[in-house]
């Protein structure tokens, strides 16, 4: 079943002269239970690709539908009720609130809504088991490593079990264990939770544990690989080969 | 590039930062100027009755100004250095020395601090006109006052500012000598305390705080307690204590109890915030430590305006009350001298009036069995026993509706200074003296409304009691000896208009108001009465100028006081831009997001607002009836403007965070 569905997607910044044509018209379709990457060189348009997917940003021309919806045809408040109940976002400066404690930033997107407390408390004692960050749930974000926050902010996404997840570079902030421990929960939850998740990321060891990778190159989809019954090294070489193809250094943000 | 230029491009660049600083600054220069003009004006001073008093109290005006002023300036360049510790620290960095960096800004502060004052001064002399235009309706004169560009007052602005720039530049200069490379990584997290759980000092802090704050308003309420015999040392020391409790207390209350007060709600709910609670409660209590000094003075400040605004608005409300006590009617016409003559010539020039006649006695009754509280000896010893009876036939005429029996009264112009201090017990009884006899009399009702001036009964009340006991003591011997004034005739106009001739036909058929008694032992009473249009316009020149400078002072802290909130809203709107981001982000609607923003509003203003009030309540309950003889509407009226003036301030700071926002996303 489609979760996602994107067609056509252009995306122009600036007026007329100055016009500056950054999505060129992208179809896309994303299923339940997937866990897609999408790469590409600076400039490609991958950050600008995920903000009109997740409703942050608006496409100039073009159809988002996410569950079958429209996000076109809804009100900005409409969007923000919809970006709390169906969507989970992860940042990669993590934008947790610094005022808040671990939990407290956890629970934050039920904080309106009709959950019980029951059910939160559950939610979140799982989520925090499964993230492994159960010990720091009273502490602050200033407390705390980087890696514990971007798991924090999975917990967070994750809470309010969405439809799908985005997230945004985020292991770009983080060393290589940290990086690696986070996509690990990442992959592991997209597997037992069938949380379908969508990561923009520019570092291929980030997007081997994707099941399946979309390279983007001048706002256009170059092409895309699966991960199929590949090994992740196997799949790593792969985006390794592609990105080598497609040119352009994939190490920059 | 030189480094003119760098000054050039970095206020260019900084305009929108300068914004609040430079209109802080006009408006200051502004307001200064236009007082101290006015104080120079010999116009203005001499149009008050005792020019004296006048000048003083403009020249203790003008020094609380120049504070009030100080602090604003202090605490908006502290701000704005603060906005900008980020640049401070780039230049640091590219390697420029601290001097030249205070240098630059030095220059940057001389520029804004020269042009903002000669806007001010501009403004402020148009200013000045409408202020004396206001002054003059304050003290209701048609006279005519012509202000030139003062000179005096020029050079008075001048150094004054010079003054506050030099302490300005000191500061700046501290705080750049004190910001290290280090803290422009830290600019941000710096502010954020962490919060660690309340030890228990701290909890016992924070009641301790509560408790001198209710102390206080305990002292307060006792201050002039008339039972005990206090000297004026010890009510120096009572104020002193009263003072120093409530100003304490604030700042304990600000710095603790609140923070406990939300760590134990917070606490409560386990991790399960309310969108409110993120926006409100959390980012208060992140602030607390830094925040509770400038909030308590925003508090004291608030308090001390309000107290001073009600204070002096209550002695100007009651220089109506206070005329009316004094003089009940338009003119007063005693033991019917010149009656005659007087109406003969009002019906001549077709004046229409109104009379009231009363017959008074002068008897002696004992009042002290209806004071509610024993008094000690020397006092009950002071308390005249000599009281002015009217009959009740006569009272009719102003209170219709009373009904007395024979062994009943009622008392009229009981101001609400007696009422303090010897509060009186209606249903008890008072003894009235009819030669040997003693009638006991119950008081049934007490009428603020005075029956006849004050002036002929000592300031007591009248009493008026059944016709039946009047004759029986008008029959009197000893009574008929002690009654000097035997009538009071008291007329209104009906026509305002025809005042000023009524009033001088007055004085003509009455001497100029004055009522000779010649008595027995070659002693003359004498009493001048003077009409209640002429009384009342000089008590209101009297209070006017009080009134226009407190409330000059009085505007001044408020819009100081709003304005460092509406600064202080600004700056942590800036700071917590980044969660608004997160919180749109993830999915919160503006309309969420400004529903905790308008009860952090309801805090932050709200707060301060709430216990200045109540100090202020309290500072006023307890000496206002030095003031003036109504409290309650005047203090209403006065605490209604301030909150609805104040309110203004927070929907400013609330549109300026709708306004973040909406834009972030």
């Amino acid at each position: 079943m489609g979760i996602l569905k994107a067609s056509k997607i252009k995306k122009v910044y600036g007026k007329k002269l100055f016009a500056q044509e950054v999505l060129k018209g992208i179809d896309l379709e994303v299923e339940s239970g997937e866990f897609v990457g999408i790469m590409g060189p600076s400039g490609s348009g991958k950050t600008t690709l995920l903000n009109v997917l997740c409703s942050i940003d608006r496409p100039t021309e073009g159809i988002v539908e996410i569950n079958g919806q429209s996000l076109q045809k809804m009100k900005s408040k409409q969007l923000s009720t919809f970006r709390r109940t169906e969507m989970g976002f992860i940042f990669q400066d993590y934008n947790l609130l610094d005022t808040l404690t671990v939990k407290e930033n956890i629970l934050l997107p039920l904080s309106v809504g009709k959950t019980s407390k029951q059910e939160a408390e559950t939610r979140c004692q799982q989520l925090a088991k499964q993230l492994g960050i159960q010990d720091i749930l009273k502490k602050y974000p200033n407390e705390i490593s980087g890696g514990q926050k971007q798991r924090t902010a999975a917990a967070r996404a994750l809470i309010i079990q969405p439809s799908i997840v985005f997230a945004d570079e985020p292991t770009g902030a983080l060393d290589s264990k940290s990086a690696s421990a986070l996509l690990e929960s990442l992959g592991t939850l997209n597997k037992t939770n069938h949380v379908t998740i969508m990561m923009v990321t520019h570092d291929p060891v980030a997007a081997s544990y994707c099941s399946r990778v979309l390279f983007l190159k001048d706002g256009q989809i170059y092409t895309q690989v699966y991960k199929g019954d590949k090994t992740r090294t196997q799949f790593f070489q792969e985006i390794m080969k592609t990105q080598g193809v497609l040119g352009g250094d994939g190490y920059e943000a | 590039m030189k480094l003119s230029t760098l000054v050039i491009r970095s206020m260019r660049k900084n305009i929108k930062h300068y914004y609040l600083y430079f209109f802080a600054l006009i408006f200051s220069a502004a307001l200064y100027f236009s007082f101290v003009t006015l104080q120079h004006n010999e116009a203005v001073v001499k149009l008050t009755h005792s020019s004296m008093k006048g000048e003083a109290g403009f020249k203790v005006g003008s020094i609380l100004l120049v504070i009030i002023v100080f602090f604003f300036v202090f605490y908006a360049n502290q701000l704005f250095l603060k906005r900008r510790s980020k640049e401070i620290g780039l230049y640091q960095m590219i390697g420029i020395p601290k001097p030249t960096i205070s240098y630059m800004l030095t220059i940057e502060n001389m520029v804004l601090w020269i042009g903002a004052t000669a806007i001010g001064i501009l403004v402020g002399f148009f200013f000045s006109r409408f202020f004396a235009l206001i002054f003059l309706k304050v003290i209701n004169t048609k006279r005519e006052v012509t202000l030139d560009f003062s000179t005096a007052a020029l050079f008075q602005t001048i150094l004054v500012f010079a003054l506050l720039l030099a302490i300005v530049l000191l500061q700046t200069m501290w705080v750049v000598h004190r910001t290290s490379l280090l803290d422009l990584f830290k600019a941000t997290s710096k502010a954020e305390q962490k919060m660690k759980k309340m030890n228990p000092l701290q909890i016992l802090l924070g009641i301790v705080g509560m408790g001198l704050i209710i102390y206080g308003y305990y002292l307060s309420t006792v201050l002039f307690e008339m039972d005990k015999t206090i000297t004026l040392k010890d009510l120096y020391i009572k104020m002193g204590t009263i003072l120093g409790s409530v100003i304490i207390g604030t700042f304990l209350t600000f710095r603790y109890s609140i923070a406990f007060i939300m760590n134990m709600i917070r606490i409560s709910k386990n991790g399960h915030l309310s969108l409110n609670d993120v926006l409100a409660v959390t980012p208060i209590m992140h602030r607390m430590k830094s925040n509770a000094l400038s909030l308590s003075i925003i508090t004291l400040m608030t308090a001390m305006a309000l107290a001073i605004l009600s204070l002096s608005y209550i002695s100007y409300y009651s220089v109506d009350a206070q005329t009316e006590n004094y003089m009940p009617y338009d003119l007063a016409i005693l033991n019917h001298k010149g009656e005659q003559k007087f109406e003969n010539a009002l019906q001549k020039e077709n004046i229409d009036y109104k009379k009231y006649d009363f017959d008074l006695l002068n008897a002696k009754i004992d009042t002290t069995p209806l004071l509610e509280e024993k008094l000690n000896e020397d006092l009950v010893k002071n308390i005249s026993m000599d009281n002015i009876v009217i009959k009740e036939s006569d009272a009719k005429k102003i209170f219709p509706k009373i009904q007395l029996a024979k062994n009943e009264a009622i008392m009229a112009g009981y101001s609400d200074v007696f009422r303090k201090f010897m509060p009186l017990k209606i249903g008890k009884s008072m003894i009235v003296y009819v030669g040997k006899e003693k009638h006991k009399v119950k008081l049934m009702e007490i009428e603020k409304q005075a029956s006849i001036s004050s002036q002929i009964t000592y300031g007591n009340p009248a009493i008026i009691i059944q016709d039946e006991l009047f004759y029986q003591l008008q029959k009197n011997t000893s009574v008929q000896k002690k009654t000097i004034w035997k009538s009071f005739v008291g007329y209104n106009i009906t026509k305002p208009s025809q005042m000023e001739e009524a009033i001088s036909l007055y004085k003509k058929a009455t001497n100029n108001g004055t009522f000779k008694m010649g008595e027995q032992d070659g002693v003359t009473t004498m009493i001048q009465i003077d009409a209640k249009d002429e009384l009342y316009k000089q008590d209101l020149e009297n209070v006017g100028l009080i009134i226009f400078i407190t409330g000059f002072l009085g505007s001044a802290f408020l819009i100081a006081t709003g304005s460092i909130l509406y600064f202080k809203q600004m700056t942590e709107a800036e700071e917590e831009r980044d969660s608004f981001m997160t919180l749109r982000k993830i999915g919160f609607s503006t309309d969420d997001i400004m529903k905790g923003i308008y009860r952090k509003q309801l805090f932050s203003f709200g707060l301060p607002l709430l216990i200045g009030i109540f100090h202020s309540y309290f500072a006023v309950k307890s000496g206002w009836m030095f003031f003036g003889s109504e409290l309650v509407v005047p203090l209403l009226i006065t605490m209604g403007i301030y909150i609805l003036l104040y309110s203004i301030f927070a929907i400013l700071t609330s549109n300026y965070y709708r306004k973040i926002i909406k834009e972030i996303l």
